[in-house]
């Protein structure tokens, strides 16, 4: 990352019997961070201590080369957005959007309604200034609380979960909203949630935490190919994760389940630093898509096994197929082309097969 | 049936002390219910009971301590006689009444209010660059607004027809101390049922127009 906006160094916060540990990361102005992690894993604690708005009990804080650590929320200017959009109910959506201008000062500063009338534009909300909040829409109030959230041009943004109270629809626009405000603002954003696909989709960098703790740090696509931990390939919504062990042959190391199952060789990267994992128990991760699935009838090769289909979901986009073999759950995803091309249906034989390049191991 | 009503003093007594009081609680009220309704410190659970007391007390014990606190030989009434001033037997003595009795009463609709607010709320605000008294006063009042109104209303009503306490404290000094229930109290008293009846369809006209007009008033500003 390049030249810090924020710096997190550590960070301790104690709430009631929880607490987040030894928090810490730093990010650009061009990043576009997420956190991401299960309900109560303390991603809202950490964005309202970024906030000022939860007192560190630990560590230190630095927005743009300035230590902000013991500096009150309404004097760190940064802007925060919250799920349920939180406008105040009893000011239209102008004097909402103003109210961080108004906090300091600037209601009637000119700049601040050129500002004002620009992001209401670009949000698509000039058309409900005058009215109040209960008149407008789940994906309307979030454009208006981002618009309150930026008014005043803090160097970063903090959003706590702004997609989750959207339906699906309104959610896409919202999404390409906030790329466009990260890009054309030039503002550092920090995106709390719990749904991954968020952080693939608009994360240059991702901190997935669990249980207070940072789990995995890194750019989205390398965690979601390449989780650290089993909890992380978990909460991924890693289809297979099998039991097994590294065995060394032909001074490769590969990949034994069961006994009956070897795959491999494993690349290097896909190996645990610091380990030598050959001889420990591990677990594989292989994602569903990865997973070929193939007539019985054909003959057997490396990296393939027999199994058996015990469950077959179509959905519109791709055909989820589980089997049985060895022992163990295999999950395979097809295209409905490669379905339709193979006309298998449940209780038939089939067998599965992977890329070694796709194979991922995990310490146990 | 109804005597013509020549001496207005009760009527507008009342109304005075009432209004004093509710102002005085209200001053007091709100700033001690926001503290409490999400503060957390030693010794909250005594303090919330003593304010509470007056609510549950017979109004004669409240007038009894009052007595003993500002009396002429009690504990503040000989350290404000040295100041050369008197409550005892006045017309303020009658607005502490009522301030004291009706006090839980405010507290206990402010406090529900103050705690019924989402404290994100508040929490926007302060990211948006607001202090902490401009977001009581531009948040969190108009959002606790509804309960606050009730609170006003409930220790308006409670003022205007305070007697016992009153009583105690403030005597019943025609011309002087005599509110509209000790007017109405002790002319049945003796005998006069004509005024009784007559003080009795004021203030209840009186209170129906004020609980009336709030409530309206209340509704239409509820969006």
């Amino acid at each position: 990352m390049n030249q810090d906006l924020l710096e997190a160094c550590a960070l301790t916060v104690n709430v009631g019997k929880f607490s987040l540990k030894n928090i810490g990361f730093s990010m650009g102005p061009d990043d576009y961070v997420v956190i991401l992690g299960p309900t109560g894993c303390g991603k809202t604690v950490l964005l309202e201590s970024i906030a000022g708005l939860r007192l560190l009990n630990g560590g230190a804080l630095f927005l743009s080369g300035k230590e902000i650590t013991h500096l009150p929320p309404e004097r760190r200017r940064l802007g925060f957005a919250y799920q349920d959009s939180l406008l105040y109910p009893f000011l239209t959506v102008q004097e909402n959007i103003l109210f961080g201008a108004r906090a300091r000062g600037l209601k009637e500063a000119p700049e601040m309604r050129r500002r004002m009338a620009y992001l209401a534009e670009t949000m698509n909300i000039t058309h409900l200034l005058g009215r109040y909040p209960r008149f407008l829409s789940g994906g309307e109030r979030q454009r208006v609380s981002l618009a309150r959230a930026i008014l005043t041009k803090p160097p970063l943004l903090l959003l706590d979960e702004p997609l989750s109270s959207l339906d699906r629809q309104t959610r896409h626009a919202t999404q390409e909203l906030l790329r466009e405000i990260h890009l054309a603002e030039g503002i550092g954003i920090i995106h709390v949630t719990h749904d991954f696909s968020e952080a693939l989709q608009l994360g240059s960098h991702m901190l997935m935490l669990h249980n207070g703790q940072v789990e995995q740090a890194g750019k989205p696509r390398d965690i979601f190919f390449h989780p650290a931990t089993e909890f992380a390939a978990k909460f991924l919504h890693g289809e297979n994760l099998i039991p097994g062990k590294v065995v060394g042959r032909e001074g490769k190391l590969w990949f034994e389940h069961g006994g009956d199952i070897l795959l491999g060789p494993l690349p290097e990267c896909c190996l645990p630093k610091g380990l030598s994992p050959a001889g420990n128990s591990l677990t594989m991760f292989i994602r569903a898509g990865s997973i070929r699935l193939s007539r019985a009838g054909e003959a057997p090769a490396a990296n393939s096994w027999s199994a058996l289909i015990s469950d077959v979901i179509i959905n519109s986009t791709h055909v989820d197929v589980y089997c049985h073999g060895n022992g163990s759950s295999w999950q395979s995803s097809l295209s409905l082309a490669e379905w339709q091309g193979l006309d298998l249906s449940r209780g038939e034989r089939v067998r599965l097969s992977v890329d070694p390049e796709y194979l991922h191991v995990i310490p146990q | 049936m109804f005597a013509q009503l020549t001496d207005w003093y009760p009527v507008l007594l009342s109304v005075r002390v009432a209004v004093i009081a509710t102002v005085v609680v209200t001053c007091l009220g709100l700033p001690v219910s926001r503290l409490l309704a999400r503060g957390e410190f030693f010794g909250k659970d005594v303090l919330e009971a003593v304010i509470t007391l007056p609510l549950v007390l017979p109004p004669s014990v409240v007038g009894y301590g009052l007595l003993i606190l500002i009396g002429k030989n009690g504990l503040l009434g000989k350290m404000l006689a040295e100041l050369g001033v008197t409550l005892i037997f006045t017309w303020w003595a009658a607005v502490i009444a009522s301030t004291v009795v009706a006090f839980p009463l405010m507290y206990q609709s402010a406090k529900a209010a103050f705690k019924s607010v989402d404290i994100n709320f508040e929490k926007a605000a302060r990211t948006l660059g607001a202090s902490e008294l401009r977001i009581f006063f531009t948040i969190t009042l108009p959002l606790a607004w509804p309960g606050i109104l009730a609170g006003l209303v409930l220790t308006f009503a409670r003022a205007l027809g305070e007697f016992g306490a009153t009583l105690m404290v403030a005597g019943n000094i025609p011309g002087q101390t005599q509110t509209i229930p000790l007017a109405i109290y002790f002319a049945v008293g003796a005998g006069k049922n004509e005024m009784a009846r007559t003080l009795v369809a004021v203030i209840t006209v009186f209170s129906f127009i004020v609980i009336y007009w709030v409530n309206r008033w209340a509704k239409k500003h509820q969006n």
